[in-house]
């Protein structure tokens, strides 16, 4: 216990000694540390949220499929789904996606369940509102599938809350959706399922497929997985972006590690001279290590989590969140995952201590006569 | 209490380039008293004042430390014995910079692992004895030649060794600041200490203190003259 204690507080007198190379190292190590962390925090709260969303969402989602492509699915489907045991509230949607020449966007639009506005009224998300391009009075004007323009007015908008699933959002009446997409009366976009038996969703896909060969079910679990790939490849693709950076710090880190100077050698020598051995003067040099590491993994981490929850990531958000014209305000909501701190500390702390030790260890096994005779 | 058994060092400098700094020695060291090794610049002195502090491994021989075989004794064991055995005064000092008077003193206690509050009363009584004490808070690169030398001295004795090993002690020293040393030497050899010092300096080699002294030539010992003090 004491013995660790005075190795402590002699590398803290020798960190202090050497401060400003010290305060130059930990800035750049902790600017590393706050990069990756700010990323791995992103893709944490994204796929979180994903998660939470599809929750709520049913457990299978059936497609029609025409020459290999998405095609709108009889609404009579339903009751041959519904003849499947374990299937439950089967229903027809109606959604689709509206591009916008004069705001250059793409919105969605979609039929609710229960829609309580009139066929000429809707409701929308804060990011329609913000970039729809020539609203008027509270009215914006569709181009319906024929040319023929409708006028339909705000009945009511979205919380900011939800911005992150609603921002692009448009609601409507099932008549109003089918006069501006030309969906056919009896033809819906595709058809959900619940399932009774979570256990069973995969058997019942199954059966779907066997009583309706020309449909496609997917399931919640496999949108799930979808979405976690794509923030898994945004993330990967950042930190491949930021691969320079993390390279620039290694060469750095071993430049610093391997570069050990001839006063730090003479000192390892005289250490080991007044009765020192090498396993004293490698714990020492690990705390240093440590006492480095640890003081950029704690500014760093604390920096990303400000960058990211506090200030939704500005850094980052354009390649994490997707390119769009609609970009969904939002607030990160924190996750404390234990994982990712883990595997952080792992790939920043582990490999600058070990790699500050390899050099001191070459130093400290020869024997102090000759370490002080070469650099004394 | 140090025997040494044909002992030998030679240094490998690049590829297939070998210098000898010590011809094959045999020496028998009694506990006590003064000894000093003279000799010219690159006589061997230092070298043999190395093997015999555990500093390096000879090349050839052994070395017994109060009957204990020690060439082969593993790092870690070669360390502690090292720390409680032998005490030294570099021929430079070799302070570590940037530290204050008092730290540089305890640092080779570290390892030991002692409390605080003693390791601390000790080095403060070490600095007293050596007329120190108002020193201790400075750093060591603040203070003169001769009190270089005390806190070399202090730091030397903080494990309570048998053993002062002190390489060209006076180099660096006036007359007076060298009177000093070999007093503070005398007083250490009356209260039991084996004091073991390697110099080419008259002041040292002549002085009435000085117990037993041994003369090396080319990394080979000369003739040897005991004398009581």
């Amino acid at each position: 216990m004491n013995r660790n204690r005075y190795f402590l507080d002699y590398t803290l007198v020798s960190l202090w000694r050497r401060r400003w190379k010290n305060a130059a190292l930990i800035g750049v190590y902790s600017a590393m540390v706050f990069l990756i962390a700010s990323i791995l925090f992103f893709g944490d709260s994204l796929r979180r949220d994903a998660a939470v969303i599809l929750q709520n969402t049913p457990e299978v989602v059936v497609q029609r499929m025409l020459a290999g492509r998405h095609a709108l699915i009889p609404e009579a489907y339903a009751a041959a789904i519904g003849q499947i045991r374990g299937a439950r509230n089967i229903r027809p949607r109606l959604w689709g996606y509206y591009y916008h020449p004069a705001s250059q966007a793409n919105y969605t639009l979609m039929v609710p369940i229960d829609f309580p506005y009139a066929d000429d009224q809707i409701k929308i998300g804060h990011g329609v509102l913000r970039t729809w391009a020539a609203a008027r009075d509270n009215q914006l004007f569709f181009k319906a599938y024929d040319g023929q323009t409708l006028a339909l007015s705000v009945a009511e908008t979205f919380s900011g809350e939800t911005d992150l699933v609603t921002a692009d959002l448009i609601l409507m009446s099932a008549a109003t959706f089918r006069r501006i997409t030309g969906t056919p009366e009896g033809l819906a976009t595709d058809l959900v399922a619940q399932v009774r038996n979570l256990e069973e969703t995969r058997t019942v896909a199954a059966k779907i497929v066997e009583r309706l060969p020309d449909t496609r079910p997917i399931l919640r679990e496999e949108i799930q997985r979808t979405y976690d790939t794509i923030f898994d490849w945004r993330s990967g693709y950042v930190l491949v972006a930021m691969g320079g950076a993390v390279l620039a710090f290694f060469i750095f880190a071993w430049d610093k590690a391997s570069g050990l100077s001839a006063e730090e050698r003479a000192e390892i020598g005289v250490l080991k001279g007044v009765g020192w051995d090498t396993g004293d003067v490698l714990r020492m040099k690990a705390w240093e290590g440590l006492a480095v590491s640890l003081t950029a993994f704690v500014i760093g981490v604390l920096a990303a989590y400000a960058h990211v929850y506090l200030a939704s990531a500005p850094l980052f958000e354009h390649a994490l969140k997707g390119w769009a014209v609609l970009y969904p305000h939002y607030h990160l909501r924190p996750v404390f995952n234990g994982n990712t701190l883990g595997v952080l500390f792992f790939f920043t702390v582990m490999p600058y201590t070990l790699v500050t030790l390899l050099p001191v260890w070459r130093v400290a096994i020869i024997d102090p006569d000759a370490v002080m005779r070469q650099f004394g | 209490m140090i025997d040494l058994q044909h002992i030998s060092k030679t240094y490998q400098q690049g590829r297939g380039h070998a210098v000898t700094a010590l011809q094959p020695v045999s020496l028998e060291l009694a506990a006590g008293g003064i000894t000093v090794i003279q000799g010219p610049s690159g006589s061997g002195k230092t070298t043999l004042l190395s093997i015999i502090g555990l500093m390096c491994r000879p090349s050839t021989g052994r070395i017994y430390i109060d009957g204990r075989e020690t060439t082969s004794l593993p790092e870690h064991f070669a360390a502690r014995l090292r720390r409680r055995t032998f005490g030294f005064v570099f021929q430079n000092y070799n302070l570590i910079k940037g530290r204050t008077v008092l730290d540089n003193i305890m640092i080779p206690a570290y390892p030991e692992g002692e409390p605080f509050s003693r390791l601390r009363g000790r080095a403060l009584e070490l600095l007293e004895r050596l007329n120190l004490a108002d020193k201790a808070g400075r750093p060591v690169t603040a203070l003169s030649g001769g009190e270089l030398q005390r806190v070399a001295m202090a730091r030397a004795m903080i494990n309570n060794p048998t053993v002062l090993i002190a390489d060209e002690p006076t180099a660096h020293l006036d007359t007076r600041l060298a009177d000093r040393f070999l007093a503070i030497a005398a007083d250490l050899a009356a209260e039991g200490m084996t004091v073991l010092a390697a110099s080419h300096d008259p002041r040292v080699c002549n002085a009435d203190c000085v117990g037993t002294l041994i003369s090396m030539h080319d990394g080979r010992l000369l003739d040897n003259k005991q004398s009581m003090p």
